[in-house]
């Protein structure tokens, strides 16, 4: 599978067996202890198999190129700090993007919405922040008239930034719903 | 001096049904170590520096001894000799010899060091260089066993953690708790949370971002075999998995609802346990895991609430801070992270708390920059945590026995989550 790394195959030497007791340095004299090893835990990691996972990639190039001029002209939907609803001043951005996905040849594809965060969320809370963006969008596209049927969510928490400086400006930036059109 | 000590043995006793105020009747005297490096020079001084540094970190980091961290070359003489002012009770005697294979053993004797007494001897290896500090931790879990000290095996148990690499990609890797030692796992696209499957750290679960909908898998660690549990829309989190590993709380949203669900891992049933309009996630078991406690916005910012499973009932577990967003809990305690407000050391401050289910004492654990995602050891005496330092994060634990931090810091990329 083209997503995980067989990071190795080889199962690493087995490590139980005795040591010479022949080093001076440390007097251990005549001791019959059996040699300790370290290694257990290492020795039971293998890598990961890489079982196929089917793919999803479409090769029409046609809807190809529909989806890359979608995708370029629809905007990206902007949120305040910690908040998931639709502001003001986003409500024309939505109803461009709507009436986008809503032109005839665009009917077929699906849209999945990507909500995204700043990085000043933790963990599995950005992850539903982000969700939330995405449900927000959605509503409101179904809202404008697009089939609810064709949206599809996805958060990315804070796993996907546009920009990475650490300031106010950037971190507006970040707080997101992006779009992604499948066939 | 006398009077303060019986005010605090009674202040002490007060709460004395209560761990976070019981550990600070621990602070007794320590033993104080020194270590005596007796390896010749067929090994390179680097590899004994940094084996040395690893063998002090470990003792720091038990926090059951005092520790000389003075290198000393043994020339001969007698060990007690080296640490002339100094005063140790105990000196670990120590040599190091490689192999053309690569392969390390390490001697060592624990001494007393007034009566000159053998306390512990015993010789280690390991297969490769690069795993010395397994080497290390075994060495030091052994001796403080020897010792009769607390135990202190979570050392030897493997950290694993996500890493931000890029936008939308991370690598799942495990290493020792100092991550020193890493090793890559699972790398390509976007594949973070994951989580131990079972105590013995025999598989994991993580949640794969890179497909139509986000979809847990288990790892097979010693196998490479892997298996597809389950996906949802919007966002699919292993949360907790239960002490026999039969159960996992998981944070899905089939209905673009972010929502606490337990997943009965022989049955693969799924029942959902929380039922909110807005945000309820990071769900742990409580109570002999008749319930949870979870992070959810249902007062308009992220708390802590717990609900016993089967129920809707909630209870607010938390009445400070206004951003409390992570949460872990062991036996009746539970620690958060809560995102402070401006302050003198700036916004966006993150600091842990330790509470008890059973009282309203809180106990600050962190005080400074961004401490998150807090993790319980599996014996409830240490804590894992994420501490960011503007774009570098690092492994945090917190001694909870001895009210101590030690970070770790991570040499590339950016810890998304860990477990241990």
């Amino acid at each position: 599978m083209k997503h995980l790394l067989i990071a190795s195959l080889t199962v690493m030497m087995l490590v139980f067996s005795g040591c010479s007791q022949k080093s001076p340095q440390v007097d251990t004299t005549t001791t019959t202890q059996t040699t300790s090893s370290a290694d257990s835990k290492m020795d039971s990691v293998s890598g990961v198999d890489s079982t196929a996972i089917d793919s999803t990639e479409s090769t029409a190039e046609k809807v190809a190129k529909l989806i890359a001029e979608i995708e370029k002209n629809a905007q990206n939907i902007y949120f305040d700090f910690d908040k998931y609803n639709i502001r003001e001043d986003m409500q024309q951005a939505l109803a461009a993007n709507a009436a986008l996905f809503k032109k005839a040849e665009a009917v077929n594809l699906s849209i999945k919405v990507e909500g995204n965060c700043d990085e000043w969320g933790t963990d599995e809370y950005n992850y539903a922040l982000g969700l939330k963006r995405a449900k927000s969008v959605k509503d409101a596209l179904i809202a404008e008239g697009v089939p609810s049927d064709r949206i599809m969510v996805v958060s990315y928490g804070e796993s996907n930034p546009v920009c990475s400086e650490s300031n106010k400006d950037c971190w507006a930036k970040n707080r997101r719903a992006e779009f992604k059109l499948l066939p | 001096m006398k009077r303060f000590f019986l005010l605090f043995f009674l202040i002490a006793n007060l709460f004395a049904a209560d761990a976070t105020v019981e550990i600070i009747k621990r602070m007794e005297k320590l033993p104080t170590i020194g270590l005596l490096d007796s390896t010749n020079h067929s090994v390179d001084n680097d590899f004994k520096s940094r084996f040395f540094k690893m063998l002090v970190g470990d003792l720091k980091v038990s926090t059951h001894f005092n520790v000389i961290d003075s290198y000393y070359k043994d020339e001969g003489g007698s060990p007690n000799s080296y640490f002339f002012g100094q005063n140790p009770d105990l000196i670990l005697k120590y040599s190091l010899e490689e192999s053309f294979s690569s392969e390390i053993i390490a001697r060592v004797k624990l001494i007393q060091a007034n009566s000159g007494e053998t306390r512990f001897e015993k010789s280690y290896k390991v297969s490769q260089k690069e795993r010395y500090p397994f080497l290390a931790h075994r060495i030091i879990v052994e001796l403080n066993d020897s010792l009769g000290h607390p135990s202190i095996s979570w050392m030897e148990r493997f950290i694993i953690f996500s890493k931000y690499t890029n936008p939308k990609e991370s690598e799942i890797v495990i290493g020792d708790y100092t991550l020193t030692f890493t090793k890559t796992i699972i790398k390509g696209g976007l594949n973070i949370f994951p989580k131990w499957a079972d105590n013995e750290q025999e598989g994991f679960y993580y949640s794969d971002y890179n497909q139509r909908f986000p979809t847990i898998y288990y790892v097979n660690l010693s196998s490479g075999k892997k298996e597809k549990i389950i996906h949802s829309e919007g966002m699919m989190i292993v949360s907790d998995v239960s002490k026999d590993s039969k159960k996992l709380l998981l944070t899905m949203a089939p209905k673009d609802q972010p929502d606490v669900f337990l997943y009965d891992v022989s049955t693969r049933k799924v029942e959902q346990v929380t039922r909110y309009g807005g945000i309820d996630v990071g769900a742990t078991f409580v109570d002999d895991e008749s319930g949870i406690v979870f992070v959810s916005d249902r007062l308009g910012y992220p708390n802590i609430f717990t609900q016993k499973i089967g129920t809707q009932a909630v209870t607010q577990m938390v009445y400070h801070g206004k951003n409390n967003n992570s949460v872990t809990s062991y036996d009746r305690y539970m620690v958060y992270s809560s995102r402070e407000k401006a302050s003198e050391f700036g916004a966006g401050t993150f600091n842990l708390y330790l509470i008890s289910t059973k009282t309203d004492f809180i106990r600050q654990l962190t005080a400074t920059g961004k401490n998150l995602f807090p993790r319980f050891s599996n014996d409830g005496e240490s804590i894992l945590f994420i501490k960011e330092f503007g774009s570098q994060s690092a492994l945090g634990i917190i001694r909870l026995g001895a009210n101590k931090s030690y970070h770790f810091p991570l040499k590339a990329g950016h810890i998304q989550s860990i477990d241990w």
